[in-house]
């Protein structure tokens, strides 16, 4: 995953802000030396220098190791039409491959594992699944390599004890969740959905933003009954939950993902590709036979030269709509090879806006996202161990978080999205924009790009101009003599903002001469 | 009702016998025996067999009422649709009907009615946005065979979405449908939601499937039948698994494809609803009226075998008078005013009353004791609206609860009473006998009267619909309603949905402020709902004192006719000459044969 050439005027504070939170951290340890406490916050600072840890989230069947194998671009995860994914696994980079098996009580150990067509099985040594905490899979891979993947077993799931789980793990009654984000996948947005992305953005040190989450419209090629346009019909649905402010709320953003595409589209063989390739050239009136259910594409008896075993294959790896898709595409002349169509497959699916996401949301802004994740379980530690002569690190953590001014921007983001603090239509979407609610970067802040996933550059000139225009706008509604006492404190704050990205560009400019 | 329903025969034999029943009655000189005969054939020719189609939403349930139906009369679409719960049932020509909400708040529905072209524009996402034309419910009308038994299928705006109240509105609606589909679809195995939805609906419904739909589009859809069947039974339920595709079944009625019909599924489920459904409501109505002519042909009986008593054995004449006569007395005894079931009744009332203020009371004051444990927790500005949507479904369910339990302590009241009738001593003839009057228990739970936000609305447009669709045999379903099943699931409460919130503001005057307003407002929410639905459960009950009163008068009075006929036509064949006598026997014979025969095959339709 790289991230993309922009200027992000935040990105210096935030590393400061990193910084400042380690040095406590290592001051915390050695206050507490020697304790259990001291292990924890030894693993919390270890945490700081580690990759983001980005947990996929969602009901069961939302596609959740789907999606993992697309953003590895391995088909790792095993997935299945049943509920498959009962214990909490971790994907990180690592120099070799290797699983561990963390138990509830005790070390991890190493254990043995094989690939199945790529698909791991790991085996766990005759333990019962209740019993292990983790599994943490090493794997060499540059997707992993800024972000810390997390496979968790479905919510909503019959068996209440395999939900209560992912639940337990992100969002635990006792102390901060291992996340620093989450990455929700839903097929339909539910109560449970919400109320799950409620429980998980709730903490202390910067409480109640949706600043560590987004939300996945998954199996985005199911909607419409996977006629050719359901991935348009996808789009329109998740641009309607991106205005819900019920959503806005709980996430980020909302971007719909075919995620069976995506995995296919990654690892599509030549094999497969040379299969679809005998169906394209069958007659209109045979295609829309074998079409017409997914009982009869697979059928054993079907007048087609692939055999039923193949075709049933092929249904399995891409769906009803994938074989849609992939024979239009392929008819059409648009994949005249096996790259050329899972590349196609690839930019429909949607993964790539996905990945495009992370980075803009949650890579750009690790720094932020790790230093407060690493502050609530400082203050949750300071809270349960006190001990004397700790005051002055409880000060300190509560100072930084009233004065980080991101923490601040994510507390006014929040209130403004709940309606706690209210600004004029207009204003509130420029207010929110300013405050990096769509993302980080300058432009994206400033409103210089229609999409803020799109890559865009803006002439430094045209950006310091917007973001004087902006801090003048905001300098006057925070001092306009009749504006309430939420509205002018809400303004003050966005008039900081825009001062930062005015300072995040003089240092640009000072670097570049 | 302006949409005409062309008589849909339940079955020939039952109305026949009907019909042969009131002949009898009329012929008998005995007109205020007509009366239950009438309405119960009413309800053989009107049935009304509701079947709720509920599920979460995007799992295809108008689209399978459209498969049903063969037409395109549910709006089907790839985000969210349906907006209004629509009734699809028989009429020819096709009809739509608009319900309104009445003038007051008490008053019934407003029908309008509408194009059959038009029906998007009304129960559409689309062309009714959030319901702003503020609908209770749509009805349409079809020419079609399959609804002919009277079937009518109700869509219901799906459930658990964001506006979740809608699931409650659909358990309300439960305790007057016939049958439950629950439409899941078949990309995944049942989840909780489903399945506690299921659990809390047998309770409540006599019939319940779950049909897997898009079997064309999920490769893997025999699996997830097969893990669906092993959910239902891990969970104690006995619903029928169905498997279908509304593409495949729109796609074989156009190429006319009987093979493609059948991988449909849809014969299956059609099959279903002939047999499962309308053949075990019907069942219910054969009781009905084989109770209904069982209870004339006892009364005509009586005075048919006094008689017949006389005339063949003259010589225990005295005793047989004396006994008629006191049988008389006994009737005379039941209609005064003094009688004892007159003081059951109004001393039975007068509990039921007093118990049924205490229960909703302390209902209410349940629900408000964890409205205000929860507001303890969280600070309500920010979760006001799970909050209120939580409100929302605990008072539903508590209402509910309410309303079938005083439903079921009525149901005891009025076979209480009867008893009075069926007690041997105080009516000497055999054959006579009263029944409690059970189907008269539907008005209780007329109008829940939970009327805020939107789900007030979804709410009242199933009532309204089970009002209009009136007649929905009580009897047999009233041992099920017992209602406590609903109370669990929710009772989990918000506690741990948001047990997470708990929060440490330095703002402290700022949020007691706000806790005190959010209790406010669940108060005064809860105080209104228990005013409407306190006054309503008394009015209702009130009704149904007077009507039980009524009945049981009535039946008091036929049976006094009958034993005072019964005496005067002994006396007769006493007074009356050998030669006479002779020829009556064989006319009296005849007719005690005629009322038997009818009174025989009542029973056999049992």
């Amino acid at each position: 995953m790289t991230t993309p050439d922009r200027t992000a005027p935040s990105a210096g504070a935030h590393h400061a802000l990193r910084t400042r939170v380690a040095a406590l951290l290592g001051r915390a340890t050695a206050r507490y030396g020697g304790t259990e406490a001291a292990d924890t916050l030894r693993r919390v600072r270890d945490r700081l220098d580690a990759p983001l840890r980005v947990a996929i989230a969602g009901k069961v069947k939302a596609g959740k190791s789907t999606l993992l194998n697309a953003l590895v671009g391995q088909p790792l995860a095993p997935t299945d039409a049943g509920e498959c994914t009962r214990i909490v696994t971790w994907y990180r980079d690592g120099l070799t491959y290797k699983v561990t098996m963390h138990p509830v009580d005790g070390p991890g150990v190493p254990v043995a594992f094989r690939r199945d067509r790529g698909v791991l099985t790991v085996r766990l040594q005759g333990r019962d699944p209740a019993d292990i905490d983790h599994l943490e899979v090493e794997w060499p891979s540059a997707s992993l390599r800024t972000i810390t993947l997390i496979d968790t077993p479905g919510i909503g799931s019959l068996s209440t004890e395999v939900s209560a789980r992912t639940q337990a793990f992100l969002a635990p009654d006792d102390r901060p969740g291992d996340a620093d984000a989450v990455c929700y996948l839903m097929r339909h947005l539910h109560a449970t959905d919400a109320h799950f992305l409620e429980s998980f953005h709730d903490d202390d040190a910067a409480r109640g933003t949706p600043l560590n989450a987004v939300g996945v419209l998954s199996r985005a090629d199911e909607i419409g009954s996977g006629r050719l346009n359901a991935l348009e019909v996808a789009d329109r649905i998740a641009r309607r939950y991106r205005a819900d402010p019920r959503v806005r709320r709980l996430c980020q953003t909302v971007v719909p993902v075919a995620g069976l595409l995506a995995e296919t589209g990654a690892t599509l063989r030549e094999d497969e590709y040379a299969a679809l390739t005998t169906l394209v050239d069958l007659d209109l009136e045979a295609r829309n036979e074998l079409l017409l259910s997914a009982d009869r594409f697979a059928a054993p008896d079907a007048p087609v030269e692939a055999s039923g075993d193949v075709r049933r294959a092929l249904l399995s790896r891409l769906g009803v709509f994938g074989i849609r898709v992939s024979l239009a595409l392929i008819r059409s002349g648009q994949a005249p090879s096996a790259t050329a169509l899972a590349a196609a497959l690839l930019r429909r699916s949607g993964v790539e806006q996905l990945r495009e996401t992370l980075v803009t949301q949650f890579a750009a802004r690790a720094d932020l996202l790790q230093a407060r994740s690493a502050l609530s379980v400082l203050a949750a530690v300071l809270r349960s161990h006190p001990r004397a002569g700790t005051e002055d690190l409880r000060r300190e953590v509560e100072r930084i978080t009233a004065t980080t001014h991101a923490f601040a921007e994510a507390r006014l983001l929040n209130a403004l999205r709940a309606g706690t603090v209210q600004l004029d239509g207009a204003a509130a979407e420029e207010a929110e924009r300013l405050l990096g609610g769509a993302g980080d970067a300058a432009v994206v802040r400033l409103g210089l790009v229609e999409d803020p996933t799109q890559d865009g550059t803006a002439d430094a000139a045209i950006l310091r101009e917007a973001a004087m225009d902006a801090l003048t706008r905001w300098r006057r509604r925070a001092e306009h003599p009749f504006a309430a006492r939420g509205v002018v404190d809400a303004s003050g704050l966005v008039a900081r903002s825009c001062e930062g990205i005015l300072d995040g560009l003089a240092q640009l400019a000072g670097t570049d001469s | 009702m302006t949409v005409t329903h062309a008589s849909r025969s339940h079955d020939e034999t039952v109305l026949t016998l009907l019909d042969r029943a009131l002949r009898a009655a009329t012929a008998y000189g005995r007109p205020d025996l007509r009366r239950r005969l009438a309405t119960v054939r009413e309800r053989v020719v009107d049935p009304r067999i509701r079947v709720l189609v509920v599920g979460e939403f995007k799992q295809g349930k108008s689209s399978l009422i459209n498969g049903v139906v063969n037409a395109d009369v549910c709006p089907v679409d790839d985000d969210v649709a349906t907006s209004v719960p629509t009734a699809v049932h028989y009429a020819d020509p096709a009809a739509a009907v608009a319900l309104h909400p009445g003038e007051g708040a008490d008053d019934a529905p407003r029908r309008e009615a509408v194009d059959v072209a038009r029906i998007r524009e009304y129960v559409s996402e689309a062309g009714n946005p959030a319901n702003e034309r503020n609908l209770w419910a749509f009805e349409v009308g079809l020419p079609r065979t399959v609804l002919r038994s009277g079937l009518v299928l109700v869509d219901t705006p799906g459930v658990g979405g964001l506006g979740s109240a809608h699931s409650a509105t659909t358990i309300g609606a439960l305790p007057s449908a016939d049958a439950v589909l629950l439409v899941t679809d078949a990309s995944q195995e049942l989840t909780e939601p489903e399945l506690r939805f299921l659990d809390m609906a047998r309770d409540l419904c006599p019939t319940i499937a779950c049909v897997l739909t898009k079997t064309d589009f999920h490769p893997e859809w025999r699996r997830i039948a097969e893990l669906n069947r092993h959910h239902l039974r891990d969970h104690g339920l006995t619903a029928t698994v169905i498997t279908t595709s509304a593409t495949l079944r729109a796609q074989a009625a156009a190429r006319n494809d009987g093979q493609l019909n059948i991988e449909s599924g849809y014969p299956a489920l059609l099959a279903f609803l002939r047999e499962q459904v309308v053949g075990s409501a019907g069942q219910l109505m054969n009781r009905a009226v084989s109770v209904a002519v069982t209870g004339v042909t006892g009364q005509l009986d009586a005075r048919f075998s006094a008689e017949r008593d006389a005339l063949a054995d003259p010589g225990h004449s005295a005793e047989l008078v004396a006994n008629l006569e006191r049988a008389q007395e006994q009737a005379a005894a039941l209609r005064g005013r003094a009688a004892r079931w007159q003081q059951t009744l109004s001393d039975g009332f007068a509990d039921l009353a007093a118990d049924a203020d205490y229960d909703l009371r302390e209902r209410m004051r349940g629900v408000l004791k964890k409205v205000d444990d929860a507001i303890t927790d969280v600070d309500p500005g920010k979760v006001w609206a799970e909050m209120e949507q939580w409100l929302y479904r605990m008072v539903t369910h508590g209402v509910a609860a309410h309303y079938a339990l005083v439903t079921d302590r009525a149901g005891e009241l009025a076979s209480l009473v009867a008893e009075h009738f069926a007690d041997g001593e105080s009516v000497a003839t055999a054959s006579l006998r009263v029944d409690a009057p059970l189907e008269r228990l539907r008005q209780i739970g007329a109008a829940p009267g939970v009327e805020k936000g939107t789900m007030g609305l979804g709410a009242r447009g199933l009532t309204a619909m089970r009002g209009s669709y009136g007649g929905v045999m009580m009897i047999g379903m009233l041992g099920s309603v017992i209602g406590w099943g609903l109370i669990n699931p929710v009772s989990l409460g918000f506690g741990v949905i948001l047990g997470r919130k708990a929060i440490r503001d330095e703002r402290e005057r700022a949020l007691a402020q706000r806790r005190q307003q959010a209790r406010q407002a669940c108060r005064s929410y809860v105080d209104d709902v228990s005013f409407s639905v306190g006054k309503d459960a008394r009015d209702g009950l009130r009704r149904l004192q007077r009507d039980l009163r009524d009945t049981f008068t009535a039946q008091a009075e036929e049976l006094q006719r009958s034993t005072g006929e019964a005496l005067h036509a002994a006396k007769e064949a006493l007074a009356a000459g050998e030669a006479e006598r002779t020829t009556r026997l064989r006319q009296v014979d005849a007719e005690l044969h005629r009322i038997r025969t009818l009174d025989q095959q009542a029973r056999s339709l049992t």
